[in-house]
């Protein structure tokens, strides 16, 4: 049996993409709604993102990946008004995520990335009663 | 890699740390982390500029994203661990967001699955920039240990700190398991030595009482000896930086253990004082000014000091410990240094101690008592011919009568008189003060410690003093003194509580009167 570590700010967070099916969430959609107009006139549906190639930003390696995700990640996720200061929390951390293209993040870096609230008060939202937009501990596979 | 990410780099891998430890086992004896960071760039620096050399003499090109190869052709792919790759498919891209560019299948060395790359691909990324060797490998070694030494020996220090194969003195390293045992015999025979001598010893001398067999090394010896003294409670190091002196803890006086409870002052704050008193508070030496640190340079460094004695000193049987009487001592980063202070009159040498923690130098109580030194003396503290060698001299003068001012404490409150005693060595005459009652004094220390500010004190005290002047005038330095006696106060502390007061005046030379509305 595996230790239970007590979460703290260091503590890596991801989508569970999982929880949107059994939570009847459909989390396609929710990624075209954070698209910007651009990308929105590229893909007028979700259903019009396909597989796309994805550059690596590091190694140029090309990866297939969703379009939706390709776009959050490289192109709507970088731009200002993605995080707004007048966006309530729980949303500008699951945007942070679909920003960073859903690569775990903790709390302390969530901040760094929303500056919003703090460290501490992101992680007690994370480890709420309620599960967040499906945001979870990230568990090494 | 760029340059500042390569060297930001050295010093924090395990193999950097495995270099350290094959650095230390050739040498066979402790050194400094400055010489392990120092060997550590030469070394790193050599394998990266054989790395470079050896990537040159490839004849395939290294994989940029913005470049276009061919199928069959090999390409040394560098973001992975520059392995090569052969070319064996190419398609165009598909994402409408970005602008079209091809990608290629590559089948790298030592993997079984295929791998597909972008080229032709010319939006930003770091592989498109172009790739000379980094400017700072061209550095000579000695070059890149002044520009890099400092944050190497930082990066390494961390990882060597939380490796237990590495032992640690000051800043000298060694490895565990190359240390000669010290046995706890030899450590008997250490604490007896010491005990004989009644002086501190260097690790040398003791090592001559050891008969350690002639195979291992002197040094090496000589540092497991350190280790085990400084980890053994009986021992202290009391020695200068880098010149470890070993002495016996219970042979160390009181005073210069523990701060003596009438030192203790509140910490200084940074007071701006008018010119005339920033003179004055310059003359006074005081380490209550200091906050403790009296690490600070003295510039320029003097051969000769000139201290005037306070109460608590004379009570404490101490001297201030301030940069510029720092500075006729070597540096010493242990809590204190044993050094030895001779009379210039006499010739009569003794252990004085210089504290760290309270800056402060112990062991003159019987020095005082001998000269029947009142506060206001003149105490001069000059260079000595060896490193460790202060000279101490006091102003003795025919004992005569005097006038002078005697304080006591009377039903818990200080009150001065003007008394004919016996003075047998000259002093400042603003701060020469005669203590009536040691006791008394005590007590009027207790009841000092009601009054909330300095100010408050002072106006107390003042017209005690203002009394035995014709003029009604106290001079600051008096003040200074006479504060003194009952709470712990720098000069600037001093100095800014009468700038505060609304009862007293400034007349000019250092004079303080009190107004009108207070008489």
């Amino acid at each position: 049996m595996s230790p239970v570590v007590r979460p703290d700010t260091k503590t890596l967070f991801h989508i569970d993409t999982q929880w949107f099916e059994e939570n009847g969430r459909d989390l396609r959609a929710e990624l075209h709604a954070a698209l910007c107009e651009k990308c929105r006139a590229l893909y007028p549906t979700p259903d019009d993102a396909r597989p796309v190639d994805r550059v690596h930003p590091q190694t140029g390696q090309v990866m297939r990946v969703d379009a939706l995700w390709e776009c959050l990640a490289d192109h709507c996720g970088q731009q200002a008004d993605f995080i707004t200061p007048t966006m309530p929390l729980t949303r500008a951390i699951f945007r942070a995520l679909l920003a960073n293209g859903n690569n775990p993040m903790s709390p302390e870096a969530l901040y760094h990335r929303i500056r919003k609230s703090n460290p501490a008060g992101i992680l007690r939202v994370l480890m709420g009663a309620h599960i967040e937009d499906g945001i979870v501990p990230f568990q090494t596979p | 890699m760029a340059s500042s990410d390569f060297w930001n780099s050295v010093g924090t891998t395990q193999a950097d740390v495995e270099r350290a430890y094959a650095f230390l086992l050739e040498r066979g004896d402790a050194a400094a982390s400055r010489d392990i960071a120092a060997h550590l760039i030469r070394q790193r620096l050599l394998e990266e500029q054989k790395r470079l050399e050896e990537l040159a003499a490839r004849r395939a090109p290294l994989y940029q994203p913005k470049g276009t190869y061919e199928i069959g052709q090999r390409v040394i792919f560098t973001a992975f661990d520059n392995r090569e790759g052969v070319v064996t498919a190419i398609r165009a891209s598909e994402n409408p967001r970005v602008a079209p560019f091809q990608v290629m299948t590559v089948q790298l060395e030592g993997e079984s699955a295929p791998r597909e790359f972008a080229m032709g691909y010319t939006a930003p990324h770091p592989l498109n920039e172009d790739r000379e060797a980094p400017v700072e490998l061209t550095l000579s070694p000695e070059e890149a240990i002044a520009k890099y030494g400092e944050l190497v020996r930082t990066n390494l220090l961390q990882r060597m700190n939380a490796d237990k194969e590495f032992v640690r003195l000051d800043d000298g390293w060694f490895l565990r398991g190359l240390l000669p045992e010290i046995h706890e015999g030899y450590l008997n025979l250490a604490e007896a030595a010491i005990e004989q001598s009644n002086d501190a010893l260097r690790t040398a001398d003791l090592l001559k009482i050891f008969e350690f067999p002639p195979t291992i090394k002197r040094t090496a010896a000589a540092f497991a000896l350190n280790v085990a003294l400084a980890n053994d409670a009986r021992f202290e190091d009391v020695g200068a930086r880098n010149s470890p002196r070993w002495f016996l803890t219970h042979l160390i006086p009181e005073e210069a253990r523990v701060r003596p409870k009438i030192l203790e002052a509140a910490p200084a704050r940074a007071f701006s004082l008018p010119n005339e008193l920033e003179l004055i508070a310059a003359e006074l030496q005081d380490e209550a000014d200091l906050n403790g640190d009296a690490s600070q340079n003295a510039l320029p460094p003097r051969d000769e000091v000139l201290l005037i004695l306070t109460y608590p000193h004379r009570r404490a049987g101490t001297l201030p410990l301030t940069p510029a009487v720092r500075a006729l001592l070597p540096p010493f980063d242990h809590p204190r240094l044993r050094f030895y202070l001779v009379d210039t009159l006499t010739q009569e040498k003794f252990a004085g101690y210089a504290v760290n923690d309270g800056a402060y130098i112990a062991g003159l109580t019987n020095w005082f008592n001998a000269r029947k030194l009142s506060p206001g003396a003149y105490i001069t503290l000059k260079r000595g011919s060896d490193p460790l060698t202060v000279l101490i001299e006091h102003q003795p003068q025919r004992e005569r009568g005097l006038w002078v001012r005697v304080a006591r404490g009377v039903n818990g409150q200080l009150v001065f008189s003007q008394e004919k005693r016996p003075i047998a060595h000259k002093a400042d005459e603003e701060m020469l003060i005669v203590i009536g009652d040691p006791a008394g004094l005590d007590a009027a220390a207790q009841k000092a410690r009601e009054y909330a500010s300095l100010t408050t004190l002072l106006e107390e005290i003042f017209p005690e003093l203002a009394k035995l002047s014709g003029a009604g005038r106290v001079h600051a330095k008096t003040l200074y003194s006479a504060v003194n006696l009952v709470r712990r106060a720098g000069p600037r502390a001093v100095l800014h509580a009468l700038t505060e007061s609304r009862a007293l005046s400034s007349v000019g030379g250092g004079y303080f009167v009190l107004n009108e509305v207070r008489r």
